[in-house]
């Protein structure tokens, strides 16, 4: 594959191809934007509008990238630091989910710190860098620039998570996230160190074509590669949250500001699966008897823990943050199973799904106070029928039962491991789901066949957090009567990476 | 363009959900009058289905094929159709759903709206069922139907309603899931299509497969039924749901299963059937009989009535397991007259329930002397479940006992046991409520029949007659779809049969 350049710039003799940073650039140069707006304007509305419409141009940006096969590099790949950066539809598909995440967290979460006094322009910005740095990390070719990435993020949501500081509980919550992340950071590095000393180089593109080569896997010894890739799956682990590095998930979910938590449960775990995705799948396919079984019982572990644990909470946004370790379960099945499209197409119906219940959790709140607990739900089908409706349907989504895109998520996903023949865990995962069909429906259950406390009134949804829910429910109920784009889409994603990376590499 | 007729009886109701949903809150007369005039129209249309269907047309009819997922290797079409099988399914669907409206006419007094939207949903979805040619779509609707028959329990049943529609969703989702993950590997396994008759025709299964396939989409079909010991749902969720829930759970939801053996079990796993068929056939005698046993004990005529649906369901399953033409025109002519004998009584329960607000056998007594219109119904209610000759259950349980005779004598000799049983329990309880002095004062204020009642109750009477002395109008139209799968299914459990056109595997 040659390059394209996108008319913007490219030096003789050096295959610089500028085109593929752009979307990456305009989100830095919208969060810089938003700095200076936040700066120089009183009203912290045009911040919120400068954030949204560079995310506008960004997906923009994107989709103009979508289908060309870029695969440019800074450098000539056969120079010292090759390629580092990669835009194929793969990494433009997850991008533009962290985009629209990141529009969906602007529109909710002006409200929700408006009422809380929280009105920080500096909320915005370092939402646009978190996004930056996923953006930098999927679209990564070399497990450096990837790491650089994932700092990015994780120092924003960092801070993100202790945004509403004069809560005891976002304190504990950005503290716990901060202190578990760097060890997870850390460990992630090692095994960046390790893979670095068994193969010499960090290149994904140049150690997926070595180990390609026969009898490779044997020169490079049993103990430094199986150590590496152990030690990275401990870091990208922990920032999906899948068991056992998935204990600071509840509290940081809890704890955080609701919009911040909607947006690290969707963003940060789709970052982190095509983080994942692109180093196990690309780059050690060959390797897999080495981290096959790790992941399949993590997988394992993570889908019964996540549901078990799930159904002993009292507290819905504690239960969301269970479901979505739950989640990450199934996901890491399609990663066994080396289903790439199958991934993508469920993190992207997870995220619709689950923001939508988050944004709902978010539109619980009123008076600066949150009311999560299952209790709150109770009745409030005669306080506000639409949020009731909609939360129905994310729950019934999020649980796999038709109508609704959370069946397809799971059903391609499924299908696929069990054509690949990893049929036990996806027994494992459909009977999980039986089990997540309980909690599920206890939120249900609350709002449709509990009584609220008398006189409750009605409850006002503002219309910022009514227009993402009312979309999250309008697309989960709908995309179910004609999903054929939106995995037509996942499949080309995951198919052109295979090719990309190869190409690329040649 | 017949395939418009099945299209509408799919989309009509949800077309009449969603008028309803438009309605001002407060104008529950107008929402009322929309959703029952909506479901005698959708009745009045699925007469269509009976009159243009050609008995001596092999296969489907009134087809419908559109495109409807194509992604890669994933494609799903929307496909349905309906056979002598389905056809009566069909209609009990569509005859029940106005009945089940007109009995909750007065009854249903708090978030009537969302009450007739679930009805409706509920009415589409059993539809799809019955109808769906395409693997994937029956799916989906089989399990779209959980969703309002969890709301209608959940939000108009009684004291313990949640519990029992949280055991009720959850028991159906364990079968439903494991049927899933042997839809998958069908999918995966069998040339990427969800097509039944394609998979039907080619799926060419070695035995040992067929095992684990049968016994997943078994276990989701034996839920539903229920096939003892699996039945323990069904009890609490008749007890706990609103009167035209029992209607609809027990008239139709119970026959998706057995329908669903017919339809896919059979066809698609013969060689696992025929393994498995001493099981089921021991397992159907036993829930005949137990079903019965544990019948006569029950002091709650809902109760009771619900573990009479075990019992009757069992003969079904025993039809099935039979393999022969008879045992299997038995089998679907009993699907049907189980759902209109045990509609009927469900109805007759709920109208002295709404006006005493108990339905403990011994709360009652001389009801005779009060209702004597209700009497008469009731009376012919009961003898058409107890399988009285001359009412439509006689046909189905005599057609089945012949049927299963022919193959497993000695078990159908214990199964006959259970018709002399079922009059046992229908009868005392009969007579506990009916006759005798009046036990209660209550009693006496009794309503008799309204209009309204009747004018509910009647097609169903004249059904249980009109099934009783002239079964052919059921077994005409059966018969064809009948005889070709028992012979399609003794085809393929010959050793010498090959699949025609090569093997797909």
């Amino acid at each position: 594959m040659n390059t394209m350049p996108v008319g913007l710039w490219s030096a003789p003799g050096i295959s610089v191809n500028w085109g593929i940073t752009i979307p990456i650039a305009i989100v830095v140069l919208t969060a810089m934007g938003a700095m200076m707006t936040d700066a120089f304007s009183k009203r912290k509305e045009y911040t919120a509008l400068v954030t949204i419409g560079g995310l506008v141009v960004a997906l923009f940006a994107c989709l103009r990238l979508w289908g060309n096969g870029f695969h440019a590099t800074f450098a000539p790949i056969d120079a010292p630091i090759a390629g580092q950066l990669i835009a194929d539809n793969y990494a433009l598909f997850l991008c533009m989910l962290f985009v629209s995440v990141g529009l969906a967290t602007a529109w909710i979460s002006h409200t929700w710190l408006a009422q809380r006094n929280l009105m920080h322009g500096e909320y915005y910005v370092l939402m646009l860098f978190a996004i930056s740095g996923m953006m930098l990390m999927v679209q990564a070719t070399e497990l450096i620039t990837l790491f650089v990435g994932l700092e990015t993020f994780s120092i924003s949501l960092y801070v993100l998570s202790a945004f509403a500081r004069s809560k005891k509980r976002s304190e504990e919550a950005g503290l716990k996230y901060l202190l578990l992340g760097a060890f997870s950071s850390a460990f992630l590095l090692y095994g960046i160190a390790f893979i670095y000393g068994a193969m010499g180089t960090t290149n994904l593109n140049v150690i997926a074509d070595t180990l390609a080569q026969p009898g490779a896997l044997a020169a490079v010894g049993p103990y430094m590669l199986p150590a590496g890739i152990g030690l990275m799956l401990v870091g990208l682990g922990f920032k999906v949250a899948a068991v056992p590095f998935h204990l600071w998930t509840p509290d940081v979910y809890e704890g955080a500001p609701t919009p911040v938590t909607a947006f690290m449960s969707v963003a940060t775990k789709a970052a982190a699966f095509g983080a994942m995705g692109r180093i196990l799948l690309f780059a050690f396919p060959t390797a897999s008897q080495s981290w096959q079984p790790l992941v399949a019982s993590m997988a394992l572990a993570t889908m019964i823990v996540g549901n078990f644990v799930a159904v002993c909470q009292n507290n819905v946004k504690r239960m969301l943050a269970y479901s979505s370790i739950a989640h990450a379960g199934y996901v890491l099945i399609g990663i066994v199973a080396g289903d790439l499209p199958g991934i993508l197409f469920y993190l992207l119906c997870y995220a619709v799904m689950n923001f939508g219940a988050f944004s709902v959790v978010a539109a619980m709140s009123r008076q600066g106070r949150d009311y999560d607990t299952f209790e709150d739900y109770n009745g409030l089908h005669h306080r506000n029928p639409g949020l009731a409706l909609a939360m129905s349907v994310f729950m019934f989504s999020l649980a796999g039962i038709p109508p609704a895109v959370g069946f397809y998520g799971k059903f391609y996903l499924f299908a696929h491991a069990v054509e690949r023949g990893y049929t036990g865990l996806v027994v494992v995962g459909v009977l999980t789901s039986v089990v997540s069909a309980w909690y599920y429906l206890r939120v249900v259950v609350a709002m449709w066949m509990r009584e609220g406390e008398p006189g409750s009134r009605k409850l006002h949804v503002a219309p910022g957090i009514a227009i993402v829910v009312a979309a999250c429910a309008l697309f989960t109920v709908f995309a179910f009567l004609a999903p054929s784009r939106m995995i037509d889409a996942a499949n080309d994603a995951g198919k052109t990476a295979v090719t990309s990376m190869t190409a690329a590499s040649r | 363009m017949t395939g418009l007729l099945l299209t509408a009886l799919l989309v009509g109701p949800l077309l009449f959900a969603l008028a309803i949903a438009l309605v001002p809150r407060a104008n529950v007369r107008l929402q009322k009058t929309i959703a029952l005039s909506g479901a005698i129209l959708l009745f009045l249309v699925s007469l269509g289905l009976y009159t243009g269907f050609d008995p001596n047309v092999s296969g489907y009819q009134f087809q419908v094929d559109v495109p409807w997922i194509s992604a890669g290797a994933f494609k799903a079409n929307f496909s349905i159709g309906v056979d002598g099988i389905s056809l009566f399914l069909v209609l009990l669907t569509t005859l029940l759903t106005p009945i089940s409206l007109m009995a909750s006419w007065n009854s249903i007094k708090d978030r009537v709206r969302e009450f007739l939207i679930f009805i409706l949903m509920l009415e589409t979805g059993l539809i799809g069922v019955f109808v769906a040619r395409d693997l994937f779509l029956f799916y989906g609707f089989w399990e779209f139907q959980l969703i309002p028959m969890y709301f209608l329990i959940g939000m108009y049943g009684g004291a313990n309603r949640v519990y029992a529609t949280i055991k009720f969703v959850l028991y159906t989702l364990v079968g439903s899931l494991l049927m899933l993950v042997a839809i998958m590997w069908l999918w995966s396994q069998a040339g990427h299509t969800f097509d039944i008759e394609t998979l039907t025709r080619t799926a060419n299964l070695p035995p040992s497969v067929q095992t684990w396939l049968f016994l997943a989409f078994a276990l989701a079909f034996a839920i539903k039924v229920p096939v003892f010991p699996l039945h323990t749902w069904l009890p609490d969720a008749h007890t706990e749901a609103p009167t035209a829930g029992s209607v609809m759970l027990a008239g139709v939801l119970l026959k998706m299963g057995t329908y669903g053996f017919l339809r896919f079990c059979f066809p698609l796993f013969p060689h696992a059937a025929r393994q498995f068929s001493t099981l089921f056939i021991v397992l159907a005698v036993i829930g005949i009989i137990y079903g019965a046993i544990v019948a006569a004990v029950q002091p709650d005529m809902k109760r009771l009535v619900a573990y009479s649906s075990v019992s009757h369901l069992g003969f079904v399953m025993l039809g099935l397991f039979a393999f022969n033409a008879q045992a299997w025109q038995g089998a679907v002519i009993q699907m049907v007259n189980h759902g209109i004998s045990t509609g009927a009584l469900f109805l007759l329960v709920g109208v002295l329930y709404d006006q005493r607000h108990t339905r403990l056998i011994r709360e009652y007594g001389g009801v005779a002397q009060v209702t004597p219109l209700l009497n008469v119904v009731f009376l012919i209610a009961v003898l058409s479940s107890a399988g009285l000759p001359g009412l439509n259950g006689f046909i189905g349980e005599f057609t089945i006992l012949l049927g299963a005779f022919q193959s497993h004598p000695l078990m159908t000799v214990l199964a006959t046991s259970g018709v002399i049983l079922s009059a046992v329990y229908l009868l005392w309880m009969f007579q506990r409520v009916m006759y005798g002095p009046v036990t209660h004062e209550e009693t006496r204020s009794l309503k008799d029949l309204s209009r309204w009642q009747m004018a509910y109750l009647l097609p169903l009477l004249a059904l249980m007659v009109w099934l009783g002395v002239h079964p052919d109008t059921v077994f005409n139209k059966t018969h064809l779809t009948v005889t070709n799968a028992v012979k399609a299914y003794h085809d393929r459990v010959s050793p010498d049969w090959t699949v025609p056109g090569g093997s797909a595997r």
